[in-house]
């Protein structure tokens, strides 16, 4: 057996404290509090609803085989934090057992135990003692640390006077060089540049190509596809999922949840989005017979957007649309009620209106897709903006690619049209 | 971008883990926990002082000039205007030597209670013991004892005293004041944690505390039969041993040691055990 870390039915219990008071209190305040308790005997409830606790972690068990990377995806909540806060020891847990074989390198926050007085290069010495480094081993790598960050012409400066960026190079640099068995990294992609994402991405798997073994939180569904050969999903504190289909769990993440598709928001079930302008009734993406697609299908029929809206006030600056997101997050394409010349608009009238337009066939690749509704006032602002909180509906391309018999399987890239080639020699003389 | 180069892991099996709910751990273990971590307590012992100097202007000439500007007031107050006397041993050299134990002892106590709260945001992203934090300041107060020292060495030389090669115990009794400080610093830092008020009102308690300690004044100077009631102050004692080793002063009772060593031991393991009981729930909460 060559588990690295064994979790044994994990738990983690927070106490709530109900009133959501400050987490220090004043000696007066839990004096005057006793006394309180002591002279009435009414809120006996209310103490329990004090004394009130959440599990954050439960009944969580997994082993890591020494050199897999594991990517850890959940929801806000889900209690990836807290994994990784026990597993590195910062919290003890309240129940069950981890054991790990081997140093553990965690990077919680980037730029942990940075004092802004001290100098970048005393920072360095001082931030690698803190995660586990002798100061020879600090010396032994400092050059490789202050490349690695390319905060070399700052060394000697107060790290206050750093940019957040730098800081956060030098921190990632020093955890990263730390060479712990295992490296435990918590969402430190949700900050910095897309050139120092690369960067720290390319790290961590240098990193798990030298054998070591590396926990990685990230709402970031591309680096854990990317990264990990494992997934685990964690959900209101325990593990939904423990797989090693790395892209389809991550492409199901990216959807929210599994089973037939969601191909109607109706507002009457789902929340409702009222404006002065409009109330949205329904949104779906329907096939040729006008039903609703709630499975995956073929890339050779058309899938239509059907928006119904009561509309209360008409201006000539009102405009619905709808955006096309991929699994990794992308936005595919946008499309508005105003996109052609203006005589070509749908004409809103007041009261209930139907709005469609056809996605034609052959323009999205194979997956699953996320149809976004949207609503504004041109140049005035948003009434539903694209994004993870506005009404949307799913729709999944499966199939139906192309009659050509070499064109079988999904090719890369969003779009797969299917164009036409000519043979000729228009241009020849080139 | 370049590959750099990694050494080969080092056996994982060297260093296995068990991580528990906290009920679990034994007191053995936080102690060797602590004694592996020693190099954290220096780094930040060393951080400490390299901070409170880096931004004053005249630097680590800080730390000679505040106990010799203090001798300076005490003498002039307590010496020229109230005439204490002091057993034949000139008045500065007396209170210097009172105020360095002192100072060490009571800078211990103040900055082991406070950090706890000081390194929140430490101990909230980093695993290391967290029983090191109240350590620090044994460590980094030391290196201020020491140059002051130095001055007091001066000074007597100044006076036409030589320091008794008894001197080289002066460790031991630094020990016993940063154990003191130390468990002090245990039971206050995770109150502190809980309860502002505990960083507030302590430099005020620490304040009263040097009056009933012989700082400014010798344990002869109080009447006979209140003086068996500084047997019980062990800074009272630490600071008598160091006025007999250094300027040779009487020597404390038997009875005053055994005292001392009972503080020690008692503050001690009240300390573990309060801090080891309110740290992690200290962790969850800050």
């Amino acid at each position: 057996m060559s588990a690295i870390i064994t979790v044994d039915n994990l738990g983690k219990q927070y106490a709530l404290s109900g009133t959501g008071a400050p987490a220090y209190a004043t000696l007066r305040e839990s004096l005057a509090d006793a006394a309180r308790r002591l002279f009435s005997r009414a809120p006996a409830t209310e103490q329990k609803e004090a004394a009130r606790s959440f599990w954050a972690l439960r009944n969580v068990s997994f082993d890591v085989a020494e050199g897999e990377v594991v990517g850890i995806v959940g929801r806000n909540g889900a209690g990836k934090s807290t994994l990784l806060k026990v597993l590195s020891r910062i919290t003890a847990p309240s129940e069950g057992t981890a054991r790990i074989r081997g140093r553990v390198g965690s990077l919680l926050e980037v730029g942990t135990g940075f004092h802004p007085e001290l100098s970048g290069r005393e920072n360095i010495y001082f931030n690698g003692a803190i995660l586990g480094l002798r100061k020879h081993e600090i010396r032994a790598r400092f050059d490789e640390i202050v490349e690695f960050s390319g905060v070399g012409d700052f060394l000697d400066i107060p790290i206050k006077r750093y940019s957040s960026g730098m800081k956060m190079r030098l921190a990632f640099s020093v955890a990263a060089h730390l060479e712990p068995e295992i490296m435990v990294v918590d969402e430190v992609l949700a900050v910095g540049d897309a050139d120092f994402q690369k960067k720290c991405l390319g790290k961590m798997k240098d990193v798990a190509n030298s054998g070591r073994t590396v926990l990685f939180v990230s709402h970031n569904m591309n680096a854990v596809m990317q990264l990990c050969s494992r997934v685990l999903w964690l959900e209101r504190g325990s593990i939904r999922e423990d797989t090693r289909a790395v892209h389809e769990v991550c492409g199901r993440y990216l959807l929210g949840s599994g089973g037939a598709l969601k191909g109607a928001y109706i507002t009457a079930e789902d929340s409702p989005l009222d404006s002065e302008y409009f109330s949205l009734r329904s949104f779906r993406v329907v096939d040729a017979e006008g039903s609703t697609l709630d499975q995956p299908t073929p890339n050779d029929r058309p899938a239509t957007v059907e928006i119904e809206v009561d509309i209360h006030r008409l201006s000539p600056l009102l405009n619905f649309g709808f955006a096309v997101i991929d699994e990794q997050g992308q936005q595919v394409f946008w499309s508005v009620t105003t996109d052609r010349a203006e005589h070509e608009w749908p004409s809103l009238s007041l009261g209930r209106n139907k709005l469609y337009a056809q996605i034609p066939p052959h323009l999205l690749n194979e997956g699953k897709y996320r149809v976004d509704f949207f609503a504004s006032l041109h140049g005035q602002g948003w009434f539903s903006e694209p994004g993870s909180t506005s009404a949307h509906v799913q729709l999944q391309i499966a199939g139906g690619l192309s009659p050509s018999p070499y064109w079988r399987s999904r090719r890369p890239g969003s779009a797969a049209p299917v164009l036409t080639w000519h043979a000729g020699s228009t241009r020849e003389s080139d | 971008m370049t590959v750099a180069p990694m050494d080969t892991p080092a056996s994982p099996q060297q260093t296995e883990v068990v991580i528990r709910a906290r009920a679990d751990h034994h007191l053995i273990h936080d102690i060797a926990d602590v004694w592996t971590n020693r190099d954290i307590a220096w780094t930040l012992a060393l951080r400490e002082i390299q901070i409170r100097y880096k931004q004053s202007l005249i630097g680590i000439a800080w730390a000679l000039l505040q106990p010799v500007l203090t001798t300076a007031i005490f003498t002039f107050v307590f010496s020229y205007l109230a005439r204490i006397p002091t057993d034949g041993i000139p008045y500065p050299i007396f209170v210097f030597s009172g105020l360095l134990m002192w100072q060490y002892f009571s800078r211990v106590v103040v900055e082991a209670s406070g950090s706890l709260v000081k390194n929140e945001a430490i101990i909230t992203k980093v695993f290391f013991p967290r029983l090191l934090l109240p350590l620090v300041p044994t460590l980094s107060a030391a290196v201020e004892f020491l140059i002051a020292l130095v001055v007091l060495v001066a000074m007597m030389l100044a006076y036409g005293m030589v320091p008794s090669p008894l001197i080289v115990l002066l460790p031991l009794i630094l020990l016993a004041a940063g154990l003191l400080g130390y468990g002090i610093g245990l039971v206050l830092s995770p109150l502190n944690a809980i309860y502002r008020d505990v960083g507030i009102a302590l430099p005020f308690f620490v304040q009263i505390a040097m009056y009933l300690t012989p700082v400014i004044y010798p344990v002869t100077f109080v009447p006979p039969q209140y003086q068996w009631l500084y047997a019980l102050n062990p800074v009272a004692t630490l600071i008598d041993t160091m006025r007999a080793i250094i300027i040779a002063a009487p020597w404390p009772g038997l009875l005053s040691y055994a005292v001392l060593a009972a503080w020690v031991i008692g503050l001690t393991a009240l300390g573990l055990g309060t801090f080891r009981k309110l740290e992690p729930a200290i962790v969850d909460r800050i």
